[in-house]
């Protein structure tokens, strides 16, 4: 088969970096971590870190300029419209651009504020049910930019997004779409706090990936959406790329429902395949963006996978520890954050390590290096034994 | 173009060659044991060991542990929360059930849109065996019934009657035909409800050969597929649990074929408030 070269031809994000892609660069480059205590959801953990973005509901309705009737909208709908927006630089008609979305929430903020009231048979807001599935919120982003084409979502957990873009990927190279909208959404909710409260995976402190001293996650928030193309297509229509997606990898750990296998099994066949399938040896990755997300299980399963997959580990971050843990936004967030490393020549420090975690030689960056970026390994790994990986390439002007 | 081996019910191969392994089952929730149970099931029919890809569609996901979890969330009074519902509500658990049943270490996909997130599965599958006809993949759709369900449902769609319990319908297919493949699936398509001129253009080529249609009404909304004048055409009636239920219709044309009863190919048309979906396939 051919291999279609795919092109990521623009971007939107919003974290709690920033509000849209400059601002998340400028954060980005002066060493700004996303981390505090939390001031719009309203939960009793005062002193835990989480990475929110800085705008509420109502402001983020503004900005979704959304005109829907539905309202309200869910926190993760309201994010994804944003970053969508921003992605297709506000247009409207979109009416050919698939739509690949990914979620692990959906609209669970509405859900959780509403269910006692469900469950004891109060039905002034069962209305807002329609909300609660993980794909309502892929409608309101076709909706808002005009698309008449397949959509679909995503939800493989923390790999959601990487593998939004697989997808997307996919459909380009065999001829099915010209022009694809993918990435994913997230809100913080109760329920995700909660739940990662439960399985003791969260850092009270700002997270600290692949430090010995490491408790687990800040959760984060975040919605990021990519446009992609043919190559070619792109370069015809006179749009110069931003990065090349040259290899990509989904695949399976096979091992545990939650933890990884010690090796790092899948996280290594997913870095590995990506790399096969771009046709580079380990030794041209310049840089990773790890999947880093500082519990106990992820970082030396995934350390002990890239120290298997290269001779010399490349200069590596888990840039969770500046956004938080965006669940199904970070597999995207990160190809954006991946981006801005290549066209800014930086690797970003996430968290500075106090100790090493024992038994591996290799440490992540302890300062912002600046120096050209040009290939990059984004990985994505998630519950379920989800393990996804992606070969991006700065293009050449 | 991608075959249809075998479904949980339909088959050519001897039945009970894999099982769950013992106790593997203890910690897995009624969806998701009915998932690994059927997907095991479709491919004892099929006769292979393992597949080299997971594709699942889901509307809802894990509901019951979705609702466990919410219901914990309400009475907590400030004390840790036990996990297992959490780490069982995500929605890909039943395809990673499948994959450590199956040892299966290929893509693992898990899609969710109402109706249409099966046709994405389908899509999935698709791409993943156009890129080398020698792979074999499982497909398949779970949904599962919870009180909470009827009490939004009665409110918003009094007539609508949810079937009880949990649902799941597997297939095994694959890019090449085998001796027992009971179909061949030549088409795959989704679409907005609002994508007028491109459906009529799309539909114009694909039903060229005038296949008959069978469909299916929402039975949230009512809302029917837009059918060309003079067509052929057969509603089917199968339960409305959302995200089962285009699977559930590929499962009776399965069946028919698999009877003789529909020989010639057909088209599997479905609208929604939100997207339209086609199948158009034709007995091996």
């Amino acid at each position: 088969m051919i291999r279609t070269s795919i092109a990521i031809t623009s971007a939107g994000a919003l974290c709690s970096l920033g509000n849209d892609v400059p601002a998340i660069a400028t954060a980005l480059l002066s060493g700004e971590r996303g981390l505090g205590p939390l001031s719009h959801l309203d939960l009793p953990y005062t002193d835990q870190s989480f990475g929110e973005v800085d705008l509420t509901n109502v402001a983020l309705t503004l900005r979704a300029l959304t005109l829907m009737k539905d309202a309200p909208l869910s926190r993760t709908a309201l994010l994804a419209i944003a970053a969508a927006r921003e992605a297709v630089k506000g247009s409207r008609n979109e009416h050919d651009t698939v739509v690949i979305s990914a979620s692990t929430v959906g609209g669970m903020d509405l859900s959780e504020r509403h269910w006692t009231d469900w469950r004891t048979g109060d039905r002034r807001n069962a209305a807002l049910a329609f909300e609660h599935p993980v794909g309502a919120h892929t409608n309101f982003v076709a909706h808002a930019i005009g698309s008449r084409a397949m959509r679909t979502t995503i939800s493989t957990a923390c790999s959601s997004s990487a593998n939004a873009i697989i997808l997307g990927a996919q459909l380009l190279r065999s001829g099915r779409a010209r022009r694809v909208l993918a990435g994913g959404a997230d809100a913080l909710c109760r329920f995700t706090v909660e739940g990662f409260r439960a399985l003791s995976a969260m850092d009270s402190g700002p997270t600290r990936p692949f430090d010995d001293a490491r408790m687990g996650v800040n959760l984060g928030e975040a919605a990021a959406y990519l446009v992609l193309e043919r190559t070619e297509d792109a370069l015809h229509e006179g749009r110069m790329p931003l990065a090349l997606l040259g290899g990509w990898a989904n695949r399976n750990d096979a091992h545990h429902q939650t933890a990884t296998s010690p090796d790092g099994n899948g996280p290594f066949a997913a870095m590995s395949d990506a790399l096969t399938m771009a046709g580079v040896s380990p030794e041209e990755v310049d840089h990773i963006n790890t999947h880093g997300t500082g519990t106990a299980n992820n970082d030396p399963t995934e350390l002990r996978a890239m120290e298997r997959l290269f001779r010399i580990v490349p200069d590596f971050t888990s840039t969770k520890a500046l956004t938080g843990h965006t669940l199904a936004a970070a597999g995207a967030l990160e190809v954006v954050i991946a981006i801005l490393c290549m066209q800014h020549g930086a690797v970003p420090v996430g968290h500075t390590t106090a100790a090493p975690m024992k038994g591996f030689r290799s440490l992540p960056v302890n300062s912002t290096i600046r120096r050209p970026v040009r290939n990059v390994l984004s990985s994505s790994f998630g519950f379920g034994g989800n393990d996804s990986a992606l070969f991006l390439t700065r293009p050449e002007s | 173009m991608m075959y249809v081996h075998a479904t949980a019910s339909l088959g050519p191969g001897p039945q009970g060659a894999l099982s769950l392994p013992t106790g593997a089952d203890r910690r897995m929730a009624r969806i998701q044991r009915l998932a690994c149970e059927r997907a095991i099931a479709a491919m004892n029919s099929a006769n292979l060991g393992t597949v080299d890809g997971i594709h699942c569609a889901t509307a809802l996901g894990c509901l019951e542990d979705t609702a466990a979890f919410l219901d914990e969330i309400s009475a907590q009074d400030g004390r840790l929360l036990a996990p297992l519902p959490f780490m069982r509500s995500t929605h890909n658990t039943m395809a990673g059930q499948i994959a450590l049943a199956l040892h299966c270490t290929g893509p693992n996909m898990t899609f969710s849109q109402g109706t249409g997130g099966f046709h994405a599965a389908l899509l999935s599958a698709w791409l993943q065996v156009e890129e080398d006809p020698g792979r074999n993949v499982l497909v398949f759709a779970a949904d599962e019934h919870i009180d909470i369900l009827d009490a939004i449902t009665g409110s918003l769609s009094p007539a609508l009657t949810l079937q009880q319990g949990a649902l799941v319908e597997a297939f095994v297919m694959g890019g090449a035909k085998r001796s027992g493949s009971i179909a061949c699936i030549e088409e795959v398509m989704i679409m907005a409800s609002d994508a007028g001129n491109e459906w009529s253009a799309w539909f114009g080529r694909e039903g060229k050969d005038h296949p008959p249609v069978l469909w299916a009404a929402d039975a949230f909304t009512g809302v029917s597929p837009v059918l060309p004048a003079e067509r052929h055409a057969e509603q089917l009636r199968v339960d409305p649990l959302s995200g089962t239920r285009s699977a559930q219709l590929l499962e009776l044309v399965l069946g028919r074929f698999a009877s003789k009863e529909q020989e010639t190919p057909v088209l599997l048309l479905e609208r929604t408030d939100e997207q339209q979906t086609a199948i158009l396939l034709r007995p091996c």
